[in-house]
């Protein structure tokens, strides 16, 4: 006799490929009493009732399969946002910006002549204590009489310090 | 957001204190524990300019009191007066002075009993800043005279020489 078909599939259902038809084809061959030799082996997994019984899942069969393949649960949790981590990215973006202008103005400042920039002063933070010339001059007087006056006394002191040689009362004609 | 804050904090702090003179820098370490008996009197460069010019067009008579080339070789004034703490003040000055003795020099023969020092600041032969200390003989007030601008020998000789008549 030719078991080529059955062998065939036998060979098709260990890779899965069987329909339940053809399952049930196996497990009618396999149930008879006479079985060939070189298929004695398969008898006992074809005929045994294990195999056919219409079992379910129990209920943790998700939770097992899932622990057995590896896969964690993952559980969503809801977040509250604050206004100041939603202002974040602009924060972020203002704070770059007023980096680079810094640098840049500090950088173009940096390589300007002196002469051109009032020997590194940043006069754009200058802001007048008068707004009439008037006052201003009043006080641009105060002040430059004042160095002026320090100025003599420096100068009178240096000189007693150093005399000039002309201005020494012993010195010999 | 931390790192961001701080950044811009760095940024800023570099800004502000880039270009500052003498006595913006003193007001900074000052003003806020003296409060009101410290005032900082400033003449930006802009009003220096109107300056020169109303001197130079109109008023002949003021055209005398300072000569208008001492104006022209200025950029900017500022004058820090204090009512009272002269002497803390003044040591104060003198102290923020030290901590920059590489950018001042002073004036004249160095004495530390003189009560109204002169600092200069150059820039090759041109003095770019000049400060002048004061403190009155009380010893309760207290002055800075800061002055910013390209000034010449002949700028110094001219004050030196006591040529602006007083009130």
């Amino acid at each position: 006799m030719d078991y080529k078909y059955i062998e065939q599939l036998v060979e098709r259902y260990w890779q899965c490929q069987t329909s339940v038809e053809e399952e049930a084809i196996l497990k009618a061959f396999f149930s008879q009493e006479r079985v060939p030799e070189h298929l004695q082996t398969y008898k006992a997994w074809f005929a045994g009732e294990k195999l056919w019984q219409d079992s379910k899942p129990g209920p943790d069969f998700d939770t097992r399969i899932m622990a057995r393949i590896g896969h964690e649960e993952h559980v969503v949790k809801a977040r509250r946002m604050t206004l100041a981590k939603r202002l974040m990215p602009f924060y972020k973006a203002a704070a770059s910006v007023a980096i680079i202008l810094t640098l840049g103005n500090a950088a173009q400042n940096s390589f300007r002549h002196p002469a051109d920039e009032g020997n590194g002063y940043n006069y754009e933070s200058y802001q007048d204590s008068y707004d009439d010339p008037a006052m201003a001059y009043d006080q641009m007087t105060d002040a430059l009489q004042m160095v002026s006056q320090s100025l003599s006394e420096t100068q009178r002191q240096d000189s007693l310090l150093h005399p000039a040689p002309g201005d020494q009362p012993n010195q010999k004609q | 957001m931390k790192r961001g804050l701080c950044l811009l904090w760095i940024a800023f702090s570099f800004h502000v204190a880039w270009g500052q003179d003498f006595a913006a820098k003193f007001m900074e370490q000052c003003a806020a524990e003296q409060g009101e008996n410290l005032r900082c009197q400033t003449i930006s460069p802009k009003m220096m300019e109107k300056l020169v010019e109303v001197m130079a067009s109109e008023n002949k008579e003021k055209d005398e009191e300072i000569p208008a080339y001492l104006l022209s070789k200025l950029k900017s004034a500022r004058i820090v007066t204090s009512t009272g703490h002269g002497k803390k003040l003044f040591r104060k000055a003198e102290e923020l002075m030290e901590k920059n003795k590489n950018r001042f020099t002073p004036w004249g023969e160095e004495d530390p009993e003189r009560t109204n020092p002169v600092f200069v600041r150059k820039h090759g032969d041109t003095i770019c800043e000049l400060v002048m200390l004061s403190l009155t003989a009380d010893k309760k007030n207290f002055t800075i005279v800061n002055f910013t601008g390209e000034m010449d020998e002949e700028f110094m000789q001219t004050l030196s020489a006591g040529k602006i008549p007083r009130e």
